[in-house]
């Protein structure tokens, strides 16, 4: 055997590749890499949830029913309720805008103290109590630190049982509403949605707006509006959440303090369900302004309907979920031709719908309705990917939490639990709700809904003028 | 981004009102070696956290004729970096469960996230990479700059008011960048380069912003993260760009009319030189009182005398704002009863404004600050709010200690103080707009 120096050992090539190679794959594994889901689980945050639970209690007098949740973080409290069927739908012929008009009204004055009075007794002790109507109810809210929960529930109570309904409060209140009126048809937006709903409901009471007319205004008395609480603000028709810094027992004499003594039973006007005609197709009004807006329309589902989560989903993934959304892609982030663009569920009692919106420059108008329908027609044909649905349940169910933000918030989706009879346990359930949803469903509503041919789509700025 | 605009109007309609209280926030304040500033909310009620990061760069930064630079930069901060291609950003903040944004001002840029505190390190991770590795790609320029174009169509000139707010902007701060609007103007959106969003994003630096995570966090681990993310960002060895922007003479007393189509209701707005905190932080707080005292309610001595005693007018308010750094305003608006003389109107306003120094009393005082003083609990209670608040105090200068202690130095204020600040806002320059419908007399 002959004896080789060490120096002159010969290696082979591939080895130091090998080396090369390895040392790479060393560094490449050190080196700090993006990958989402890794830094969500090193995390030190992950793994919290949100500990709350809904209780339904009862007032012990009253025997009346709200949703409960403890929240202990803050010492303050808050309270909302609603009177189903009691807002703007309810407004009689020749008084369109009396359920808004009173909900006004509620707060101008109660008892002993004027209407400057009552307001300065909430300045003074940081007690804010509003009631605002929709087309379908009559919501109010009371938002009180601990400290002066007390007085909060007193000036509460006493707007729904003696409010004072001044003539010279109710002439002021009468002309602010008439001159938000005036002003609002100052804005484009709010025009092309009255213009919208009477194309949408003709004759029925969504057609006209909340706010109601002015002549029909100025003509009701205090006496329509002490009408207006007795007949619709009533026991049968209250859902109530409360939340905040309370325990079980204080929160049901809350309910009894606050709601004993209102009308036991509801006399509220019930219209017929507007007949809506979806065919009615593409309506353009002639208007010179900087954008044509636009508002499409056409039939959703209730909230209590097997189809709710199908289509929210649906609607979630074509317009719902900003930019990401297909929408916003194809029409914004692809070509540039609006700044917003978004489609939602309009959860209407009488005629739920699934509606949309967008605007944009006179120039861009024909091709912005173009891609809108061909996305829609895609949508009802095709349907959404397995990918598009695994990143909205992603969404839906990683957002779920950002709903607890606020105790009014929290207070509020608890009267809508009561209300649309979601169960006391929905806050636990309803991600599994979310994640329960499969393709199928989810395109089958899709198919039911997305059809070109029953779009209303009524378009607002259009004018010769625009298109030269 | 979204809301831009409007999340800037509301930031600025808190501060009408101005709501924080001595120790409320619990806030803690930090500062990293690089110079990035830390303040830290903890809020526990629920597993979320809103994540900002404020620049002190906006629409006052950008060079005459370039305006709207900053706003579209904030548009391409959505639209890729090098390491974070095109729009993955927001794909990525989608499939987390984020509520994510951003909005411009003239002296600032916040983008925000509203998320899930598991995911709170992946908005720090990815909001660290955008401060300094962005790419403009020559087609997102485009599009986003298409874009903007629609945002100042829909947001602005829809409203058939903006001319007459960009007029009475043009007036109160004549040469000063503020005068101009935030989006830019049609010519000017359509003229900006590459270049001009550069410039701006430069100023983009750990030591030229504030972060603001509030949320269910304790503040130890909140500085730990942000060192961990922010932390490694360098300093540039360049010194931070200063603003020497002061604010303009202008002439005592200017009044404008405008008479414009579609216009149903006409408006008057009177616009004063007022204290910011960043120029005298002493003044403000009995300026805020003032406010208060004046019209920032609806039983403030403007709206019992205008509207309910005298019915001259149907609304009647003020608004204090003490956060633009260049200086702050105090804004008169009133709208007039239907039918009634505008020059009526006028005469009994200014009798009311001239009498306050008089009339204001010792228990005026202490009413005043029982009612600011009241409702500061519920600003804690949403996170959100508190990031906005906190975040706007502290770009307008306040230190965390100056947030903290809002409520002794409102309890401080004296009597003479009150009444020496409405004598001086009756001295301070003022421009009058008043708004008509086309064809209407005053």
């Amino acid at each position: 055997m002959t004896h080789r120096p060490l120096y002159a050992k010969k290696h082979h090539p591939f080895r130091f590749f090998l080396l090369f190679a390895v040392i790479l794959l060393v560094l490449w594994y050190f080196y700090p890499h993006f990958t989402p889901s890794y830094i969500n689980e090193q995390s030190p945050l992950k793994n919290r949830s949100f500990s709350g639970t809904t209780k339904e209690i009862t007032g012990p007098k009253s025997g009346l029913k709200a949703y409960f949740l403890a929240e202990n973080s803050n010492p303050i409290i808050a309270i909302h309720f609603v009177f189903e069927g009691a807002g703007s739908i309810s407004d009689p012929k020749n008084m369109h805008g009396l359920a808004n008009l009173s909900a006004q009204m509620l707060t101008e004055g109660t008892g002993d103290l004027n209407s400057q009075h009552f307001k300065e007794e909430l300045e003074n002790y940081a007690i804010e109590i509003s009631y605002s109507a929709d087309l379908d109810n009559f919501s109010g809210q009371m938002l009180t630190t601990k400290e002066n929960l007390a007085r909060a529930i007193k000036l509460l109570r006493s707007t729904l049982i003696s409010p004072r309904l001044e003539i010279k409060d109710l002439l002021r209140i009468q002309q602010q509403i008439a001159t938000i009126i005036d002003r609002n048809k100052e804005n484009p937006n709010e025009q092309l949605q009255q213009k919208n709903s009477q194309i949408v409901f003709a004759n029925h009471p969504y057609a006209t707006p909340i706010i109601g007319l002015k002549n029909d205004i100025t003509k009701i008395t205090a006496n329509d509006i002490r009408n207006f609480i007795t007949n619709n603000l009533a026991q049968d028709n209250l859902f109530i959440g409360i939340a905040g810094d309370l325990n079980t027992e204080e929160a049901e004499k809350i309910i009894d303090d606050i709601f004993t003594d209102i009308s036991p039973k509801n006399n509220t006007i019930r219209p017929e369900v507007p007949v809506i005609d979806y065919s009615t197709g593409r309506t353009d009004i002639a208007e010179k302004l900087p954008q044509i807006l636009t508002k499409i329309t056409t039939e959703g589902v209730s909230r209590q309907s097997k189809e709710f989560y199908p289509l929210y989903i649906a609607n979630y993934i074509f317009g719902g979920s900003g930019l990401n959304s297909r929408l916003s892609q194809a029409a914004r982030e692809k070509e540039g031709l609006t700044y917003h663009s978004a489609t939602y569920l309009f959860l209407l009692k009488q005629s739920p719908l699934l509606c949309g919106e967008f605007s944009t420059t006179p120039k861009n108008f024909d091709r912005m309705q173009q891609i809108f329908i061909e996305e829609w027609k895609k949508m009802g044909e095709t349907g959404v990917t397995q990918q598009e649905l695994d990143t909205a349940k992603n969404y839906l169910i990683a957002s779920f939490n950002l709903r607890f933000s606020d105790i009014l918030t929290i207070a509020e989706m608890l009267s809508l639990m009561q209300k649309e009879q979601l169960g006391i346990n929905f806050l636990q359930k309803r991600n599994t709700y979310i994640k329960n949803i499969n393709l199928e469903q989810v395109n089958l509503a899709a198919k039911r809904h997305f059809i070109p041919q029953k779009l209303i789509i009524t378009n607002y700025g259009t004018s010769e003028e625009n298109h030269e | 981004m979204k809301k831009n605009l409007f999340c800037y109007l509301l930031a600025n309609l808190l501060f009408f009102a101005p709501t924080t209280k001595a120790e409320l926030f619990n806030l803690k304040e930090y500062k990293l070696d690089n110079g990035l500033q830390v303040i830290v909310i903890p809020n526990h009620k629920a597993p979320i956290v809103k994540h900002m990061l404020w620049y002190k760069v906006g629409a006052a930064d950008e060079t005459i004729g370039k305006g709207g630079s900053a706003h579209l930069l904030e548009h391409l901060m959505f639209r890729g970096t090098k390491k974070i291609k095109g729009q993955e950003y927001n794909r990525i903040m989608e499939q987390n469960g984020a509520v994510s944004n951003a909005f411009t001002g003239q002296d600032s840029t916040a983008y925000h996230q509203f998320i899930d505190i598991s995911r709170l390190e992946l908005a720090m991770y990815l909001e660290a990479d955008r401060m300094q590795n962005l790419n403009i790609d020559y087609e997102s320029f485009e599009t986003e700059r298409q874009i903007v174009f629609q945002e100042r169509k829909q947001m602005v000139e829809n409203n058939p008011l903006y001319l007459f707010t960009e007029e009475l902007q043009r007036t109160f701060w004549q040469n000063h960048p503020y005068s101009r609007p935030v989006t830019g103007t049609e010519e000017e959106i359509m003229s900006l380069t590459k270049k001009d969003l550069k410039r701006i994003y430069k100023k983009y630096r750990p030591d030229n912003a504030i972060l603001i995570i509030s949320g269910d966090i304790e503040p130890n681990l909140a500085l730990e993260l942000a060192q961990k993310y922010y932390g490694k960002i360098p300093q540039p060895i360049t010194p931070l760009p200063t603003n020497s922007n002061t604010l303009p003479q202008i002439k005592k007393q200017t009044h404008f009319t405008m008479e414009l189509p579609k216009l149903n209701i006409p408006r008057i707005v009177r616009k004063y030189q007022a204290p910011s905190f960043a120029i005298a932080p002493e003044k403000i707080y009995p300026y805020i009182i003032l406010s208060k005292y004046i019209g920032d309610s609806d039983i403030s001595v403007l709206h019992r005398a205008l509207v309910e005693d005298k019915k001259l007018a149907v609304n009647a308010y003020s608004t204090y704002n003490f956060t633009p750094t260049a200086g702050g305003y105090f804004d008169f608006v009133l709208v007039p009863t239907p039918n009634i003389k505008i020059d009526l109107l006028i005469a009994e306003f200014d009798k009311i404004l001239t009498n306050i120094s008089q009339s204001f009393t010792q228990q005026d005082l202490e009413k005043a600050k029982r009612q600011l003083l009241a409702g500061l609990i519920y600003t804690r209670d949403n996170p959100q709010n508190s990031a906005y608040i906190v975040g706007t105090l502290a770009r307008a200068g306040m230190s965390g200690k100056d947030i903290e202690n809002y409520d002794q130095n409102i309890k401080s204020v004296t009597l003479q103080q009150v009444k020496q600040a409405a004598k001086e806002l009756l001295q301070s320059s003022f421009v009058e707009g008043i708004a008509l419908p086309k064809g209407e007399n005053k």
